[in-house]
C-alpha cells in the first residue's frame, strides 16, 4: 500500500519511515550513518507534501487501516500538528546533518566499526523522531500515552549514550522523572476511559463535563505531563540530562522532546479541559512566571555553557506557561504566541546546545569564562549562537519576539501587570546570559583555547537553525493560517458558536 | 509596488546586503570588501537623494510588509525621517572610508565592516520606521549590530563597556518595548501620525498616557544619554574611532534622539504632551544633562572621554528643543540632530587620527599638534566652535533657535542653561585648541606612524575635513532651500501651523 | 536680477580676497603667489571704501533668517580705517605673510574684521567677529601669551547672543536696522543696555574687561599691533554705533549711566597711562581712554536725541581717524633704534667703526637727520588725536554735560605721555644700540670717545621739534589752541612724571626699563 502523496494517508510515513529506518540502522552499523542519515531526509522530507493537502482540505482525521474511532486508529492533522511536524522535521534534519559530523570519532577505529555513540544514536534518534511525529499525528489518548512512554525511553537512552558518570547519571534521573510522568498521565487516561468509555479526544471532548473525575483525571495528566516538561519546580532533573547528553541529543532534548509533553498538555488543555473553571491557569502562570526569574537567574549564574543553555531552557519553558491565564481572556491569539514560542525556542535551543557541541569540539570545554577568543575562529558558530540568543531574548526581528509581542499585549490589555513584568525581566537577564557568553568569546582567556577542527558542517547547520529562529520573526502572516487550520485554539473572534475545531465538530473522514 | 515602495527598501537594502555579503568575505579580500562598502554607501546616497527629490515634491514613499496581526511592519519616508537619513547616509559614507583608512592594519576587518552596515541598516531604519513597532524593531537591532563594534577591540575594558552598553540600552529597549505594547492595547494602532494618535483618550487614560510616555521615554532616552542613563556613552569609547563617530554622531545617540522627536510629535503630538504635563520634566531632564556632561567634560584628560561627555551634553539640546515644544524651539531641536552629527563626527575623526597617526589620547598629550597636523587641527578646530555655537559654524544655528523658542515658550530658564553650556563648552575645547595651535611640540610623539609627506593618510584626512566644510556650510548657509535648517522648519510647520 | 546684484557683488570681495589668499596659502603649488600678494589682500576695501557708491548687498540664503553686506556712510568710515590699518600692518608685518601659520592667521583675521564693518545684521557681525577676533588671537598668540582674550572673547559672544535673543521677538528680521527700530519702541531695559555696553565693550576695552588689551598690545609687533587695533575698531565702538537706537529716543537715565561709565573708563585709563614707562602701554592706555570717550558721548547722544543726528554723523569719521592716529603713534617705531641696529651690524661686520659717526652723534646731541621729522609727523599725529577728540568734547559741551572739557583733555594727556615716551624710548634705544656695539668691541680695546655718555637733552630735543610741529600744525590749520596746550601740559606733566613713576613700585621691568636704569647709573 503505497499512499498516494496528495493523500492525508501519507501521514502514516511519518512515522514509518523512521521506525524502518531506526531498524536498518541498527541491523546494519557499517553502514547505518548512511542509513539514518536516508531516513532522516525521507521523514522529513515527508512532511512536505502534508502543507498543501492542509492547504487543500483542512484539518482532516485519517483512518489506519479503515478503522474508525473508536475500534481503529486515527491520526489526526490540523494546522497545530503540522506545525508542530514542522519542526521537528527542520530541527531533526539540521541535528543529523551535524551528528553526522559531531558523532564521526576523531581518531577512526582500526576496526572500521562505528563506535558506540555513532552506533546507537541513530536508531535511538529515528525511533525518538517516529514517536514524536506519532505523537502529534494520534488522537487517542491512550496512543498518545504509549507514543509518549517510547518518547522518554528513546530519549533516556539517547541520554545515556554519551558514556560516563554525568551522563548515566543524569540519565537515570530522567528515566524515573520520565517514567513518574507517564505514570501520572496513564492515571488520567484510566480516570477519563472509566469515566467516559472512549479514548478518542474528539469524542471525549463531547462528552466530558465539569465532574470530579474530569477534575481528577486533569490533575493527574498536568501533573504527569508538567514533570516531563520541566516546569518550575518540577524542572530539577532537566538542566544535568540535557548538559550532560551530547550535544545533538541536547538539541533534541530541549528542542523537541519537552516540547512534545507540552504539546499534549497543549491539546489536552484546548480540547478536554479548557472550559474547566479551576484555578489551574493562574497557578500555571505563576509557576511559569517563576520559571522564568529562576531559570534565567541560575543559567546566568552558571560557569559552564551548556548549564547555562540547559538552565535557559527552563526559563523558556517558563513562557509557554503564561499562555494559560492568558488565554483565558485572550484566546486564540495568545495560544498562536505560545506555539509561536515553541517553535521559535525549538529552533534557537537547537541551535544553541549544536553551537555548544561545536566549541566542545573545538575548545574540548565549555568553560564560558576560558572561550578565549572563539568569536575570531568560529565566527559563524558565535553567529548562529547569537542569533538563536536573540530570539531567546525576545528581541526584534525574531520568532521569540513575535510569541513576546503577543503575550504582553495580553498581558497589558487584561491588566495582568506582573506577568508582563516577568516577560521583560526574562528577555532581560536572557540579554544578560547570552551576552555573558558572547562577551568572553570576544576576550582573550588565561587558558588558552586549543584549536581543534570544526566541520563546516557543524558551523552550518546551528547557523541555519538560528537564522531560522530570526526568520521566524517575519513569518507570522504565513504562519497563522497556518496554525488556524481547524481552528485548533477555537476561534480568533470571541463568538462561542464558531468554536468548532475537527476535535468537536464533524471533521471529513478520510481513509487512506 | 513601485517606486514608492521600492526605494525605501534599496535605501535599507544597499547596507544590509553588502553588510552580510562582507560578512562571508575572507580577510584577505580587501579589495573587494571595500568596493562593496563603498558601492553600497554610494548607492544609498543617490537613493536617498532621489527619495528628497521625491519628497519635496510631494510623493509620499511608504513601504508595508504584513508582521503581527494589525500591525505591519511600515517604511515610511517624510521629511522628518529623511532629515535622519540624509545625515545618516553622508555621514555613513564617510565614516566608511575613514574606517577603511583607520583599520588598514587591523585584524577583523570583514566582521567589522559587516556590522557597520547592520548598524548604518538599522539607523536608516529607525528614520523610516513608519511605524512605533517598526522603531521599536531598528533600535533593538541598532543595540545588536552595536554590540560587536564596541567589543571589536577584545580587550578586557572592551568586553566591560560591552556588557555596560548592553546593559543601558536592552534595558532601555525593555522598557519601550512595554511602553510600545500597552499603547498598542490602548489605541490599537501605532502608526506615526503628525501630531499624535493618542489625544482622543486623553480624558480617560491620563494616567496611563503618562506611565507609557514615561516608559518610552526613558527607553530611547538610553540611547540618547539623558543623565542618568548616560554612563555606558563614555565607557563605549574603548571602541575604535570610527565606531565612536558611528556612536556619537551617526546612528545611536541620534537614534535615542530621534526617538524622543518621535515619540513626542508623532505619537504624543506637542501639544497633547504639554497638556499631559510631561514636556516641562523632559526639558529639566535635558537641561540638566546639558549642563552635566558639560561640567563633567571639563575634567576629563582622555580626549575620547572628553569628546563623549561633551556628546552627552550636546544630544540633549535635541531632547531640550522637542521637549520645549513651541515651533521655534522645535526647529532647533531638530536642527541639531544634523549639526550635533556632523560637528561631533567631525572631532571623532580627528580624535582618531590623533590616536592613529601619533598615538594621542590624552589632551596633555596635545602640545603643539597643530603643527605636526594642521588640517586635522583646523577640522578639530570648527568642530570645536561649532560646539560653542560660535557663528558661522552650524551650532551657533541650533543655538540660536533653542535660545529663541525657549523665550517664545516662556521657559526663561533653558536661556540660561545654554548659556551656561556654552562657556562650559568654551571652557574645555578652547584650552585642547590654545594647546594644540600655541604650545611648542614635544621632541617625539607617544607614538608616531610615518605616513610619507602628508600629515597622515588621506583616507583619514579626508573625512574630517570634508565635515569641517560641511559644518561651516550648513551653519553659513542655514537659509538656503535644502538646508537642515530649512528642512526642520518645514517639519516643524506640518507640525504646528498645518491644519 | 543677476545684472542689478552685480555692482553689490562687490562687497564680497574684501572678505573673500583675504580668504581666497588663505586658502591659497594651504595649497602647496599655490603658496609662493599667495604669499607674495598677501600684501595686497586689503586692497579691495580700500578700493570699495574710496570708490564705491552706498551698496546693499542681501544674502537670503546665508545665516539664520538671512543676511546681508551693506556699505553706508558708517560702514565706509570704518571700512576705510580698517583698510588701511591692515593694509599698513600687512607692509609691517612681512613675517606674518612669510611663514604660513601665522599669514593664515593674518588673513583670516583680517577677512573677519572686513566683513565685521561690511556687516547688515548683528549675526553676520558675531560670525565676523569670531572669525576675526579668534583669528587674532591665534596671531597674537604665535608670538607670545595672550592671557584674558579668549575668555573674554567667548564671553562677549555670549553676551551679544543674548542682546540679541532679548531683541529678536520683537523685531522684524535681525538687521541693525529693524533690531535698532524695534529697540527705539521699547524700553531703556537696563539689561540690555548692559549687554550691549559689555559685549562689544570686550573688544572696544572698557574699563573692567578691557583687560585683555594692555599684555596683548604690549608685546604686539608693530604689525601686529596695528591689526589689533584694526579689530578694536571695527569689533567694538562700530558696534554701538550700529546697535544703539540714537536719536529716536530720549533715555535719560540710560545715557546718564553710560556717559558715567564712558568717563570713569577715560578717566581711568587716561591716568594709567600717564603712570606708564613704556609707549605700548601707554597706548593701550590711550586707546581704552578713547574707548571711554566714545562711550560718553554715545551716552549723551542717547539722552538728548537732538544731539544725536549729528553725532551720529560725526562719530564715525572721529572714530576711525582717532584710530588711525593713534594706529600712527603706535607704529613710531623709533628709527633712532632701527639706525643703531644697522650700525651694529655694520660695525659687527666690518668690524671698525666708521670715524665719522661719533662726530655726528656729538654734533646732533646723538640724533640722526631723521629723527626729527619723524619727531614732528609724531607731534602732529598727537595733535590731531587731541583735536579729534576735542570736536566730540564740544558734541559733548553742546549736551550739556559737566565734564565736556576735562574729556578730550584727559585723552590728549594720554595720548602726550605715549608721544613723550615714543621719543624717550627713540633716544634710549639708540643709545642702547650703540652700548651694546660698544660692549661688543669692548672686549678687545677700550674705546672712550666710542661710548656716548647719556645726554639727558636728547628726549628735549625730541620733545621740542614735536611740540614746533604741533604748534606749526596749530596756526597753519587753525585748529584749537586748547590742543596744543594739552600737548605741552602732557609733554611737562610726561616729564614731571617720570621720576614718580619710577618710584612707584610692582611695574614690571623689560629691556627697555633696564637700559634706561643703566644709562641713569652710567
Amino acid at each position: 500500500m503505497i499512499p498516494n502523496l496528495a493523500s492525508p494517508g501519507w501521514a502514516v510515513a511519518l512515522i514509518f519511515i523512521p521506525l524502518l529506518g531506526a531498524m536498518l540502522a541498527f541491523l546494519l552499523p557499517r553502514i547505518g550513518v548512511t542509513l539514518g542519515l536516508l531516513a532522516a531526509v525521507l521523514t522529513a522530507g515527508s512532511v512536505l507534501p502534508l502543507l498543501p493537502m492542509l492547504a487543500a482540505h483542512g484539518a482532516t482525521n485519517i483512518r489506519i487501516g479503515g478503522w474508525g474511532a473508536p475500534l481503529g486508529i486515527e491520526l489526526s492533522i490540523d494546522g497545530l500538528t503540522m506545525a508542530m511536524l514542522a519542526m521537528t522535521a527542520l530541527v531533526g534534519i539540521a541535528v543529523s546533518a551535524y551528528a553526522t559530523c559531531y558523532l564521526r570519532p576523531v581518531p577512526s577505529r582500526p576496526d572500521g566499526q562505528p563506535d558506540l555513540q555513532q552506533r546507537h544514536f541513530w536508531p535511538l534518534w529515528l525511533v525518538l523522531w517516529a514517536a514524536l511525529n506519532a505523537l502529534f499525528l494520534s488522537s487517542d489518548i491512550f496512543n498518545l500515552y504509549v507514543t509518549l512512554e517510547l518518547l522518554g525511553l528513546a530519549a533516556v537512552a539517547l541520554t545515556a549514550l554519551s558514556g560516563g558518570a554525568d551522563a548515566l547519571n543524569g540519565a537515570m534521573r530522567y528515566l524515573l522523572v520520565s517514567l513518574l510522568g507517564s505514570l501520572g498521565y496513564l492515571l488520567g487516561v484510566a480516570l477519563l476511559y472509566h469515566a467516559y468509555g472512549t479514548l478518542d479526544l474528539g469524542l471525549l471532548a463531547l462528552r466530558v463535563g465539569d465532574e470530579t473525575v474530569t477534575r481528577a483525571a486533569l490533575g493527574a495528566m498536568t501533573a504527569g505531563l508538567l514533570v516531563k516538561t520541566a516546569l518550575f519546580p518540577l524542572h530539577f532533573w532537566l538542566p544535568p540530562a540535557h548538559a550532560s547528553a551530547s550535544a545533538p541529543v541536547s538539541a533534541l532534548l530541549s528542542a523537541l522532546v519537552v516540547k512534545a509533553s507540552f504539546y499534549l498538555l497543549l491539546r489536552l488543555w484546548l480540547t478536554l479541559f479548557g472550559d474547566l473553571d479551576s484555578g489551574l491557569a493562574t497557578l500555571l502562570g505563576v509557576l511559569g512566571a517563576i520559571a522564568i526569574l529562576w531559570g534565567s537567574i541560575q543559567a546566568l549564574r552558571q560557569a559552564r555553557l551548556k548549564l547555562l543553555i540547559a538552565y535557559s531552557t527552563v526559563a523558556q519553558i517558563g513562557y509557554l506557561f503564561l499562555a494559560f491565564p492568558l488565554a483565558a481572556t485572550g484566546g486564540a491569539v495568545v495560544w498562536g504566541a505560545a506555539v509561536y514560542l515553541v517553535l521559535s525556542h525549538a529552533l534557537a535551543k537547537a541551535a544553541m546546545f549544536l553551537t555548544a557541541g561545536s566549541l566542545l569540539r573545538f575548545g574540548a570545554h565549555d568553560r564560558i569564562a576560558d572561550l578565549d577568543r572563539v568569536v575570531h575562529r568560529l565566527p559563524i558558530t558565535i553567529g548562529a549562537f547569537t542569533l538563536a540568543g536573540v530570539s531567546i531574548m525576545g528581541l526584534p526581528p525574531s520568532g521569540g519576539f513575535i510569541g513576546k509581542w503577543l503575550l504582553l499585549q495580553a498581558a497589558f490589555s487584561q491588566g495582568r501587570w506582573g506577568l508582563a513584568l516577568v516577560m521583560l525581566a526574562g528577555g532581560l537577564l536572557a540579554a544578560a546570559y547570552v551576552f555573558k557568553v558572547i562577551g568572553y568569546a570576544f576576550t582573550p582567556a588565561v587558558v588558552p583555547h586549543q584549536a581543534g577542527l570544526v566541520p563546516p558542517t557543524m558551523e552550518w547547520t546551528a547557523l541555519a537553525l538560528g537564522a531560522g529562529a530570526i526568520l521566524l520573526g517575519f513569518a507570522w502572516p504565513l504562519l497563522w493560517p497556518l496554525l488556524e487550520i481547524g481552528m485548533p485554539f477555537g476561534a480568533l473572534a470571541p463568538d462561542p458558536g464558531a468554536a468548532v475545531g475537527p476535535w468537536l465538530g464533524g471533521p471529513r473522514i478520510l481513509a487512506p | 509596488m513601485n517606486g514608492t515602495f521600492w526605494l525605501p527598501m534599496l535605501v535599507l537594502g544597499s547596507s544590509l546586503l553588502p553588510g552580510l555579503l562582507i560578512f562571508f568575505l575572507a580577510e584577505d579580500r580587501s579589495g573587494i570588501r571595500t568596493l562593496l562598502n563603498l558601492a553600497g554607501a554610494v548607492a544609498k546616497l543617490l537613493a536617498v537623494l532621489w527619495m528628497l527629490w521625491g519628497v519635496y515634491n510631494g510623493v509620499a514613499y511608504e513601504a508595508r510588509l504584513p508582521f503581527l496581526p494589525g500591525l505591519d511592519l511600515v517604511l515610511r519616508v517624510g521629511p522628518l525621517s529623511l532629515l535622519f537619513v540624509v545625515l545618516s547616509t553622508g555621514l555613513w559614507l564617510l565614516t566608511t572610508i575613514y574606517a577603511i583608512g583607520y583599520l588598514e592594519r587591523s585584524p577583523h576587518r570583514s566582521r567589522f565592516f559587516g556590522f557597520f552596515s547592520l548598524c548604518v541598516t538599522a539607523t536608516v531604519g529607525v528614520a523610516m520606521a513608519g511605524n512605533l513597532l517598526t522603531f521599536v524593531l531598528f533600535y533593538e537591532l541598532l543595540t545588536l549590530a552595536t554590540y560587536p563594534l564596541v567589543v571589536h577591540r577584545g580587550s578586557e575594558a572592551a568586553r566591560q563597556a560591552g556588557q555596560v552598553y548592553l546593559a543601558h540600552t536592552l534595558f532601555g529597549g525593555a522598557l519601550l518595548l512595554a511602553g510600545t505594547v500597552w499603547l498598542y492595547t490602548l489605541t490599537g494602532t501605532l502608526e506615526f501620525t503628525p501630531r499624535g494618535f493618542v489625544s482622543h483618550l486623553g480624558e480617560t487614560h491620563r494616567g496611563s498616557l503618562i506611565a507609557i510616555f514615561a516608559l518610552t521615554v526613558v527607553g530611547v532616552g538610553v540611547k540618547a544619554a539623558l543623565v542618568p542613563l548616560h554612563s555606558w556613552l563614555p565607557r563605549a569609547m574603548v571602541a575604535p574611532a570610527p565606531v565612536s563617530a558611528l556612536l556619537h554622531a551617526v546612528a545611536v545617540v541620534k537614534a535615542g534622539a530621534f526617538g524622543v522627536v518621535r515619540l513626542l510629535y508623532d505619537v504624543f503630538g506637542a501639544e497633547f504632551a504639554a497638556s499631559l504635563g510631561v514636556t516641562g520634566p523632559l526639558a529639566v531632564v535635558a537641561g540638566a544633562t546639558i549642563l552635566y556632561g558639560s561640567l563633567r567634560a571639563l575634567y576629563q584628560d582622555d580626549l575620547k572621554r572628553r569628546l563623549a561627555f561633551s556628546t552627552v551634553s550636546q544630544v540633549a539640546y535635541i531632547t531640550l528643543g522637542v521637549a520645549i515644544a513651541g515651533p521655534l524651539a522645535t526647529i532647533g531641536g531638530l536642527v541639531h540632530l544634523v549639526h550635533q552629527g556632523v560637528m561631533k563626527i567631525t572631532l571623532f575623526f580627528c580624535a582618531g587620527n590623533l590616536a592613529e597617526t601619533l598615538g594621542i589620547h590624552k589632551v596633555s598629550e596635545m602640545c603643539g599638534v597643530g603643527r605636526r597636523m594642521p588640517w586635522t587641527m583646523a577640522a578639530f578646530t570648527v568642530g570645536a566652535f561649532g560646539m560653542i555655537g560660535l557663528p558661522p559654524v552650524a551650532g551657533f544655528v541650533t543655538k540660536w533657535y533653542l535660545g529663541i523658542g525657549a523665550l517664545e515658550a516662556g521657559q526663561d530658564w533653558a536661556v540660561y542653561v545654554l548659556a551656561g553650556s556654552s562657556l562650559l563648552n568654551a571652557a574645555y575645547f578652547l584650552p585642547i585648541l590654545h594647546v594644540a595651535w600655541f604650545r611648542p611640540p614635544p621632541p617625539a610623539w607617544p607614538h608616531e606612524h610615518d605616513f610619507g609627506p602628508r600629515e597622515t593618510a588621506w583616507a583619514l584626512l579626508l573625512p574630517p575635513v570634508v565635515t569641517a566644510i560641511l559644518s561651516v556650510a550648513v551653519g553659513l548657509f542655514a537659509a538656503a532651500p535644502f538646508s537642515p535648517l530649512e528642512w526642520a522648519t518645514l517639519i516643524a510647520e506640518r507640525e504646528f501651523y498645518l491644519p | 536680477m543677476l545684472s542689478s546684484l552685480s555692482p553689490a557683488l562687490t562687497l564680497l570681495l574684501p572678505i573673500l580676497w583675504p580668504l581666497l589668499l588663505a586658502l591659497g596659502l594651504l595649497a602647496a603649488p599655490l603658496r609662493q603667489t599667495s604669499a607674495a600678494l598677501a600684501i595686497t589682500a586689503a586692497l579691495p576695501a580700500l578700493t570699495l571704501a574710496l570708490a564705491f557708491p552706498d551698496l546693499l548687498l542681501p544674502m537670503p540664503a546665508l545665516l539664520i533668517g538671512g543676511s546681508g553686506l551693506l556699505l553706508d556712510a558708517t560702514g565706509r568710515m570704518f571700512l576705510f580705517g580698517g583698510a588701511l590699518l591692515w593694509l599698513l600692518a600687512g607692509l609691517l608685518n612681512p613675517a606674518a605673510t612669510d611663514e604660513r601659520r601665522s599669514g593664515l592667521w593674518f588673513l583670516l583675521a583680517m577677512a573677519g574684521g572686513l566683513w565685521m564693518t561690511l556687516a547688515a545684521d548683528l549675526p553676520t557681525f558675531l560670525a565676523a567677529t569670531a572669525v576675526g577676533g579668534y583669528a587674532l588671537y591665534g596671531l597674537l598668540a604665535s608670538q607670545g601669551r595672550v592671557p584674558f582674550l579668549v575668555p573674554l572673547l567667548v564671553l562677549s559672544d555670549l553676551l551679544l547672543f543674548e542682546l540679541m535673543l532679548l531683541l529678536a521677538p520683537t523685531a522684524a528680521d535681525l538687521s541693525f536696522s529693524a533690531l535698532t527700530t524695534a529697540w527705539a519702541a521699547g524700553e531703556a531695559v537696563p539689561l540690555l543696555l548692559g549687554l550691549l555696553v559689555l559685549g562689544f565693550g570686550v573688544k572696544a576695552g572698557v574699563l573692567g574687561v578691557h583687560l585683555w588689551l594692555t599684555p596683548a598690545l604690549r608685546q604686539a609687533a608693530p604689525g601686529n599691533a596695528l591689526a589689533l587695533l584694526a579689530f578694536v575698531l571695527a569689533a567694538g565702538p562700530l558696534g554701538w554705533l550700529r546697535l544703539l537706537p540714537l536719536g529716536a529716543v530720549t533715555w535719560t537715565g540710560a545715557g546718564d549711566w553710560l556717559f558715567g561709565i564712558g568717563t570713569a573708563t577715560l578717566a581711568i585709563a587716561a591716568l594709567l597711562a600717564l603712570i606708564q614707562t613704556r609707549q605700548r602701554l601707554a597706548l593701550a592706555n590711550t586707546l581704552v581712554a578713547l574707548t571711554g570717550l566714545w562711550l560718553a558721548l554715545l551716552g549723551a547722544a542717547l539722552a538728548a536725541p537732538s544731539l544725536a543726528t549729528e553725532l551720529a554723523s560725526a562719530l564715525p569719521l572721529a572714530i576711525v581717524l582717532a584710530g588711525l592716529s593713534l594706529g600712527a603713534l603706535l607704529i613710531f617705531q623709533p628709527p633712532a633704534s632701527a639706525a643703531a641696529a644697522t650700525e651694529a651690524d655694520t660695525a659687527d661686520s666690518t668690524g671698525t667703526d666708521s670715524p665719522d659717526q661719533p662726530a655726528a652723534h656729538a654734533r646732533w646731541g646723538g640724533l640722526t637727520w631723521t629723527d626729527p621729522i619723524w619727531a614732528a609727523a609724531a607731534g602732529l599725529l598727537a595733535l590731531l588725536l587731541a583735536v579729534l577728540t576735542l570736536d566730540g568734547a564740544a558734541l559733548a559741551a553742546a549736551a550739556d554735560r559737566p565734564l565736556a572739557f576735562w574729556l578730550p583733555a584727559a585723552v590728549a594727556l594720554a595720548a602726550g605721555r605715549a608721544l613723550w615716551l615714543g621719543l624717550r624710548g627713540a633716544t634710549m634705544a639708540a643709545e642702547l644700540g650703540q652700548l651694546e656695539t660698544a660692549a661688543a668691541a669692548d672686549a678687545s680695546e677700550p674705546q672712550a670717545d666710542g661710548i656716548v655718555v647719556a645726554d639727558a637733552r636728547r628726549p628735549w630735543v625730541m620733545a621740542a621739534i614735536a611740540l614746533l610741529a604741533a604748534a606749526l600744525g596749530t596756526l597753519l590749520f587753525w585748529l584749537p589752541w586748547l590742543a596744543a596746550l594739552i600737548l605741552l601740559l602732557a609733554l611737562a606733566l610726561g616729564l614731571a612724571a617720570d621720576p614718580l613713576v619710577r618710584r612707584l613700585p610692582g611695574l614690571p621691568e623689560g629691556r627697555l626699563a633696564a637700559a634706561e636704569a643703566r644709562l641713569t647709573a652710567g
